[in-house]
Order: structure tokens, then sequence, then C-alpha cells
């Protein structure tokens, strides 16, 4: 419970300062604040100066500005986009799903082959099925997910047509259909990630007592495999895809440039691009937020895994 | 997420010793080609980086153009090794600058403990709660586009990382006696950390950097894509690979293959030089 | 006989370094016999315990005999391996709190091989648990079967690992120093509660120590092994006046009279 009371705490406050980094990062700027969120000298008109001021109480003390936009951000008004003159929620809510399917199509594929390759990999500990796993998936976490992409473009859309070129798509099978090159592209760096704790976590298992015990009265090897390896090896796996997935939303940026998805991550470049000072704000925000609560989310779970972290919290 | 990445790559191989001395040479004869063309681009590469040739654009490999063409007809195989040198001093200038604020930071926080220590910690909290690149986004979004500012938004994301490892090495370096005998003898904090302490935590430090190399180069990289780093004309391979985007639509490959590859050619070869390096040297450290 | 090791030699090669660990090792337990193997950390006791139910890496060469209630173990067929290993012959290991899963509660770990491996139903599995629990001297066997390892002692985890052993049936307990993770009070009552659990089911078993007075004490036979040979056999009586060989006396002389030095059964080898 105390425990569970600190980080939330520490997460509450990581999120205030990195909100008020966010924030007040336009006063690092050259130049004054109206000048930097007008962006293009042609829009300096006196409507738009007006605007800005409005928007951010640029006439009130730096931490009252901040409380403002906190308090407003924290009942879901993110501002209005300087681009497209509409709330930067509003266009957010329209840029989410997609940008939600693409990680979580991403998300499946990363667990399902990094944890796989993981699992097979301690398995063959030590023989050529493990390096040859460790080798691929360390090269193709070499290679920067733009290249993969860009390379599946290639083959699959151009070459091969087997799937279309940009775009979301539209309906559930649309939408796999072409989301399924980003989301190759967006999972195969965390593969060797996954793949790795994975292996490592389950050959430190594989080695317990408690393993060989199981096998000396005849257990079968799945299910020894399932109950005594699998089973304790769960918390540092489950960390890290929780971590990897929490920070897809990031990478997502690259991606969905290289696909030409209109999701929240080219939202984000588009605002850099065109000065949109409001959306790029919102957008960190948001992904920063999402990132905190499931890592937090994740360190509060982690102990329901297991009965003894549980006594020795509950005792404290 | 790239920092995610290559840190939990770089320890535990499991291929066999001598896969491994193999491996460690040809990454290192590689990367010794690769710099040696890069110094001497203006010399080796048959063409200018920008030599551009209408009559002989999107080129595959071939006599004329050993990697092809571009859509401008340059020559890739000479826009590579021009380059490499942006390229490669990026990652480089990103992590000096990184590291004389990460090293002084670390070992200061190390030595004085105290409010500077507490205010580490936050930082590095608040650095870590922006996943993969975003910090350096913001960066970006304020201070504007261009290499300069990539590499620098990169250092100032990197250095409270390195601090973090030079603390915890600093700490255990600082626990042992010969420390406590240089200070009863009354020699100074600062003379003692530029002199013993710092010079001894280099081999681990080193080796930590190599791997952080690669992981700077593909995030400037990634960022020259995003069109925040390297501008036109440069033929910076992130870069060079956003301009060759245009061509896959229409078939052609080899302009964002070449660079793509070169990409991730370097960044294998200093992570198997780099997982080397960091055992020799921690293995001599120790001893 | 219940079990029998003939010549047994087992090498393990790491690393292209051969490592011979048993060299042409014979030993047998009768029925209803406590057999002691005695020797020195290393000498290769757990090695020979494990090799009955073969338990050795795939890597490793084995040469000579094993039989278990007259099963062939070393060419078993798949079939023949998992009855001898589920319902033939069981290991206790040393450390209690190491050889049960930390993750499942006490019943679960209990039941396991009845559920799991002989396809009892689990409420029979539960019943027949509770019985064994009861029979170690467990009181209040239904809220153990609920609790998790970390939360019972050392003692009562060793007698769950002795009854879990127990729950395949088997004639013959392999006891890899099975008591010496405890304190010298609670050894002693585990023991006990071994002694009769092995005389009221006639139980085999092969009780591997380093402790001699233990050995000599509980054992009708002890091997005394050294460097993975048998270089003596005594019996259990006579361990301590009729040793001919030069490493058993040295082992022999190594150890304190009874009462000195209580504790040396708790450092593990
Ligand atoms: N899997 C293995 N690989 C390599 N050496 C081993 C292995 N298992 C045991 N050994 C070696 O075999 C020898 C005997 O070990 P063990 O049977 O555990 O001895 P004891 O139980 O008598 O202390 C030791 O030298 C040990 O290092
Ligand atoms: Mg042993």
């Amino acid at each position: 419970m105390i425990r569970a009371a600190t980080r939330i705490a520490g997460m509450i406050l990581t999120l205030v300062v990195s909100s008020f980094v966010i924030f007040a990062a336009m006063y690092a700027a050259p130049g004054d604040p109206v000048t930097f969120l007008i962006g293009n000298p042609e829009n300096m008109t006196p409507e738009r100066v007006a605007e800005v001021k409005a928007q951010y109480n640029l006439d009130q003390p730096l931490i009252v500005q901040y409380g403002l936009w906190a308090s407003q951000a924290f009942v879901g008004n993110l501002g209005t986009s300087f681009q497209y003159h509409q709330p930067v929620a509003e266009l957010m809510a329209t840029r989410l799903p997609a940008t939600l399917a693409l990680v979580a199509m991403a998300s499946v594929l990363f667990i399902v082959a990094g944890v796989g390759l993981g699992i097979l990999s301690a398995l063959r500990q030590g023989k050529r099925t493990d390096s040859t796993i460790t080798a691929a998936t360390t090269l193709a976490a070499s290679v920067p997910s733009f290249v993969i992409g860009l390379l599946l473009v290639s083959i699959f859309s151009v070459q091969l047509g087997w799937f279309p070129v940009s775009g979301a798509g539209e309906g559930f099978l649309d939408r796999l259909h072409h989301l399924a090159l980003p989301a190759v592209a967006l999972a195969v760096g965390a593969v060797a990630i996954v793949s790795r704790v994975t292996r490592q976590s389950m050959v430190e298992q594989l080695s317990m007592d408690h393993v060989e015990a199981a096998r000396s009265f005849g257990l079968a090897p799945a299910k020894l495999i399932r109950r005594h390896v699998l089973r304790n090896a769960w918390g540092p796996i489950l960390t890290m895809v929780a971590l990897v997935v929490a920070s897809m939303l990031a990478g997502t940026v690259v991606v969905e440039s290289v696909f030409g998805i209109s999701g929240v991550g080219k939202l984000l470049v588009d605002a850099i691009n065109t000065h949109d000072f409001p959306v790029v704000q919102a957008v960190l925000l948001y992904m920063v937020i999402t990132y905190m609560v499931v890592t937090t989310l994740v360190d509060l779970i982690h102990p329901l895994l297991d009965p003894r972290i549980k006594a020795k919290d509950k005792k404290s | 997420m790239s920092s995610l990445s290559t840190s939990t790559l770089a320890s535990t191989p499991v291929i066999g010793r001598k896969k491994r001395d193999v491996a460690y040479l040809l990454s290192l004869g590689f990367l010794i080609v690769v710099v040696a063309a890069a110094l001497l681009a203006p010399w080796v590469a048959p063409y200018a980086a920008n030599a551009v040739d209408f009559t002989a654009i999107w080129q595959a490999p071939g006599a004329a153009h050993l990697l092809g063409t571009d859509q401008v007809g340059q020559d890739l195989f000479s826009r590579l090794i021009h380059g490499a040198r942006e390229s490669l001093l990026g990652p480089l200038a990103l992590l000096a600058l990184a590291t004389v604020f990460g090293v002084t930071i670390g070992t200061v926080a190390a030595w004085n403990g105290g409010w500077i220590d507490v205010l580490l910690a936050r930082i590095t909290d608040v650095m870590f709660a922006f996943p993969g690149l975003l910090f350096v986004v913001l960066v970006i979004a304020v201070f504007g586009k261009g290499p300069a500012t990539a590499i620098v938004a990169l250092a100032l994301a990197y250095a409270p990382v390195i601090a973090k490892f030079t603390r915890s090495l600093a700490l255990a370096e600082m626990a042992r006696p010969y420390v406590d005998a240089y200070r009863v003898q009354g020699v100074g904090g600062f003379f003692l950390c530029v002199r013993y302490i710092i010079p001894n935590l280099t081999p681990p430090l080193l080796g930590y950097l190599v791997v952080l190399f690669g992981e700077g180069l593909m995030s400037l990289a990634t960022l020259s894509f995003l069109g925040f780093g390297a501008q036109p004309p440069s033929s910076e391979w992130g870069l060079m690979v956003q301009e060759g985007q245009s061509g896959i639509i229409q078939g052609h490959i080899w302009p964002t293959l070449v660079p793509g590859a070169a990409i991730a050619a370097v960044v294998v070869a200093v992570n198997v030089v780099g997982v080397r390096l960091s055992d020799r040297l921690n293995s001599r450290f120790e001893r | 006989m219940l079990l029998d090791i003939d010549n047994l030699s087992l090498t393990i090669t790491t690393n292209g370094l051969s490592h011979q660990i048993l060299d042409q090792v014979s030993l047998s337990v009768d029925a209803g016999e406590v057999v002691g193997l005695v020797g020195e950390s290393g000498s290769g006791k757990s090695t020979t315990a494990r090799a009955v139910l073969r338990l050795y890496p795939e890597t490793a060469a084995v040469d000579g005999s094993i039989t278990v209630g007259g099963t062939e173990v070393l060419s078993a067929s798949r079939d023949e391996l998992h009855r001898v290993r589920s319902s033939e012959a069981a290991m206790i290991h040393q450390d209690p709190r190491a050889a049960l899963n930390p993750l499942r509660r006490i019943g679960d770990s209990l039941t396991e091989r009845l559920v799991h491996v002989l396809g009892v139903s689990r409420a029979d599995a539960a019943a027949a648990g509770l019985e064994l629990l009861a029979a170690v001297g467990i009181r209040q066997p239904e809220e153990r079967m609920r609790q998790y390892p970390h939360e019972l002692s050392g003692g009562m985890l060793q007698r769950v690992v002795i009854a879990a052993a127990l729950t395949g049936q088997p004639k013959l307990l392999l006891a890899d120093e099975a008591t010496s993770a405890l304190d010298v009070t609670t050894q002693a009552e585990v023991l006990a509660i071994l002694r009769d659990l092995q005389t009221q089911r006639g139980l085999g078993v092969l009780l591997i120590t380093h402790d001699l007075h233990l050995a000599a004490a509980y054992c009708h036979r002890v091997y005394v092994m050294y460097r993975g040979q048998i270089v003596e056999e005594l019996r259990g009586n006579d361990l301590f006046h009729g040793a001919q060989h030069e490493y058993t006396r040295r082992l022999l002389s190594a150890v304190p009279a009874i009462g000195h030095l209580p504790n040396s059964e708790s450092r593990a080898s």
C-alpha cells in the first residue's frame, strides 16, 4: 500500500516537472514567446497576437501561465491549433485510432515473436538455434525502423503488390491490411529486446532446483516449462513488454511518416514543420503521460505476480 | 525506444569464442575502411557528392556507378563516402559533448552527494519520462531544425544517462582504500577526481560509449530522415534515405537500400567492437 | 535388489575439456534398507544419485548399468523412464526452499506429481496430500496447503518435500543431503520422521551425507566415495572402527567427536 502510494506520488511529481518542461520550453526559444508561438513572421497580425496571448495568458507570471495551461489540459482542453484552427483535443481524437491500432498490431507481433524466439533460444541454450536467433534479432535491431519500413514497402507493396503503399485504411479488415507492414516495421526492433529478456529470464529459471525436482518426478517437458519456468520468468518479461509498448507510442512518429499514416506521430512531425506549438505540446504531453502511467502500472502490478514481494509489501 | 535497445543488446553474447573473434576482426576491419574512406572522401570518391547527371538517373549498380544513382543522377557510392563524414562525425560530436557534461556531473554528484546528487536523480527521472526521441523532438521544436540542434539536443538527452553511469562507477571507485589514503594526507577532492578517479573510470566508460555511438548514429539518422537533422544538400545517410524515398514507389530501391544498409552495417560493426572492447577493458580494469 | 548400480562411469565434456566425474561406481540398495553414501564435497555423490533418475546433461558420456526395480534406467524407453521417475524412485533435494516453486502454493506443489503426472483427480490428490502432510507430522495441514513456501520454516518445508516425494508411492528414496540445510534439532526431527516412514513402508533409502556420525547411526551399510570412485563399503556400525581404506581414515580423523561442533551439518556441500 505504502509502496504503491510512494510510486504514484513519484509519478505525479515527475509528470508535473516534465509537463512544466514541455510548457516552459517556449521560453527557451530565441526571441520573445509571442514571436515564437506565431512562428512565421507573415502571420504576425494583431488578431493572431491576441489569439496567442489569450491562449497562453502571456501577461501572467510564468507559473500562473503553466498552472492555467495544465489545469485546462487536465480537463481535456489542450488549446487550439494555430494551423488548423481546431481544438487540439479534437485533432488528436481523430488521429488517435490509427496510432493505437498500429501500436496494438505491432505489440501483438513483437510479443509473439519476441517471447517465442526467447523461449526457443532458452530451450536450445548454447546451441546453433540459440546463437542464430541472437545474431538475427540483434542484426534486425541495428537497422533503423525507417529503413525497414521502406524496404518492406519496396518489396511487398511495390514489387509484389500485396499491401497498400500508404494510409491507415477504413474498417477493421482494411485497416489490418493497411497497417500490416507499418506494424512489422515498428515491431522489428523490439523483438530483439524482448527475446533477449525472455531468454535470460528463462535460463535463470531453468537452472532452479524446483525445475529439476519437477523433472525428477516425471513432469512432462511442456508442463515443466509452463508451470515452473515460464510462470516464474514472467516478471521481467512483462515489465519489458510494457515498457516497449509504452515507448512505441513515440516510435510511431517515424513509422507513420514512412507510411503516410495520419496518426498522432505524423501530427507531431507536421506540427513541428508548421510551427504549430500548441499541437506539439499536447502530443508530447499525451505521449509522456501514457508512458508514465503504463510504466507505473507495471511497477504496481508486478508484485501481484510474486507472493513473496506481496508479503513483504504487506509487512512494510 | 533506441535508448532501450542497444544497452540490452550489448550484454551476454552467446556466440562461441572463435566466431566472436572472426566477427570482431571483420567488424574492426570494416570500420577502419569506412573511416579511411570518410577521411579520404575527395580522393577516393569517383564523383563529387552533388554531381548531378540527368542522363543517368536511377541507375542500378554497374561499372560507371558502383552502387547506382539517385533521382537526379548523383552517384550513390560517392555520396555515401562523402556522407560518411557527417554521419560519423555527428554521433562523435554528440558523444563528446554528452561525455564532458555527463562525466563532470556524475563525478561531482558521486563526490559531493547532497543537492547535486538529488538534482541529478530528478533530472534523470524527467529525462526518462520522455520515451525515445521525444525530448529531442521538443528541443528541435523550440530551437528549429538542423544538424547542430539535433546534435546538441541528443547530447542533452544522453548526458544524464552518462552521468548516472559515471556516478555509479565513481561511487565504487571512491570506496577503494587508496582514496581514503590520499584524503588523509590532505589531497584535495578536485585533484583526486581528475588525477585518479576519472582516469580509472575510463575503461568501463569507453566500452559504454562505443555502444552509445551506434545508438547515437541511429538516432541522428532518424532525425535527419524526419527532416529535423541534416539538411540538403548534405549527403548524411539518414537524409539520403529520405531523398531515396520518392523512388521507392517507382520501383527504385537502390537510393534507399544503399544508405540504409550503410547505417545498419556500421551500427552492427560498432556494437560487435564495443562488446568486445568493454569485455577486454573491463577485465584489464579489474586486475 | 531395489537399486543396483554396476560399474557406472560418467564423463562430462565442457568447452572441449573432458572431466570424468564417476569412475566404475557400483552400489546397491535393497528394499527396506538404508544405505549411506559419504564422501567429501565434489566427490560425485549427487551425480550418482541424479544418474539413477537419468538426470545428467545430454552431453554426458555414461557407461555401465543402473537398474531400479529391475528396469534398466540408462537404456529405458520414455515410458519406462517415466514410470521410474513418477512412481518408483523419488529424490529429496538438499535445500527445500529451492526445491519448491516459490510462486505456487504448498498444496499445488505437493500434489503436482499426482495431478499432473499420474493423472489423479484434484480432489483425490488433495486428500492424499493432506494424509501425507499429517504423516510427516505437520499440524493444520489444510492451512499449510494454502500457504506459500516463504511462509513456512525450513524444517516444515523439508517435511513437505518428503511428503511430496512420497506422493507417487515410491519404493526407493534418494535423499541428497536432505537434512544438511536444517539446524540440529530440526534435523533430528526430520530424520526421525524419515526413519518412521522408511520402516512403515519398507522403503529403500540411499542417504547421501557428509556427516559420518549420521551415516554411522542411521545406515545399515555405508559406501565411501572419493574422487568419483567407491573406495570402501562398510556396515554402519563399523564405520568408525572397521575402515580399511586410507581415505576413509583421513575422513574419519577429520570428524570431531559428537557434541563438539554441533553445526558441522549446516555446512552445505
Ligand atoms: N553438469 C556438470 N557439468 C560439469 N561438471 C559437473 C556437473 N555436475 C557435476 N559436476 C562436477 O562433478 C563433480 C562431482 O559433483 P557432485 O556429484 O555434485 O559432488 P558431491 O555431491 O559429492 O558434492 C564436481 O567436481 C562437480 O564440479
Ligand atoms: Mg552434492
